[in-house]
């Protein structure tokens, strides 16, 4: 799973029917060395949509997973790129002092 | 496989079932010379990897899926090796000798 910070919410008028009853999340992607965005704006790296069943809200610390994993969760096929599968509570993080 | 440093943990309350028990490193992934490459990721660990411990990941869904023993599970990044540390090794044999 990758990390990143939830900075807002997607409602779809018309989707796939896949998506029937579905939450999306706007996420972007936590990095130790960018400086956190502030609550609720964008940061200038890759801002991405996250399928949601967990009830992450904006602000929360989230673990994503990407690529053909995303897609396993669903009973049927279904075109899914970014799953969130964890909200994460505490995140520890002591990198080597360099 | 990718060799990553943990460099922390992760809880969660909130998360799929399928990752009920496992617990969460910080992993950062590490390029053949040892140094940081891209961002911390997320690595599920069985063996009790410590901090700043070098770590063999798999990134391959369809294996951790058959270890975790759930088809629909979205882990990804699972711990299957910890690596030797040859300082660490070097003062040990001294220690015993």
């Amino acid at each position: 799973m990758k990390l990143a910070r939830v900075v807002g919410r997607v409602t779809l008028s018309v989707s796939d029917p896949a998506y029937k009853g579905a939450r999306f999340l706007v996420a972007s992607p936590w990095s130790p060395k960018a400086p956190e965005p502030p609550a609720g704006k964008l940061r200038k790296g890759n801002t991405f949509v996250v399928y949601d069943n967990l009830g992450a809200s904006p602000g929360d610390l989230i673990g994503y997973t990407d690529g053909g994993e995303a897609a396993a969760p669903f009973p049927e096929p279904t075109p899914c790129d970014a799953y969130n599968a964890a909200i994460i509570d505490t995140l520890t993080h002591k990198p080597l002092p360099a | 496989m990718i060799l990553c440093r943990v460099e922390g943990t992760a809880v969660s309350t909130i998360h799929h079932p399928s990752l009920r028990g496992w617990r969460q490193l910080v992993c950062q992934p590490l390029n053949e010379a040892g140094e940081a490459v891209g961002d911390p990721v997320l690595v599920a660990d069985a063996l009790g990897a410590g901090l700043h411990q070098t770590v063999m990941v798999t990134s391959d869904g369809k294996t951790v899926r058959e270890r975790v023993g759930d088809n629909h599970s979205p882990m990804r990044y699972l711990c299957i090796g910890i690596i030797d540390d040859p300082a660490a090794a070097a003062e040990e044999k001294e220690a015993v000798a």
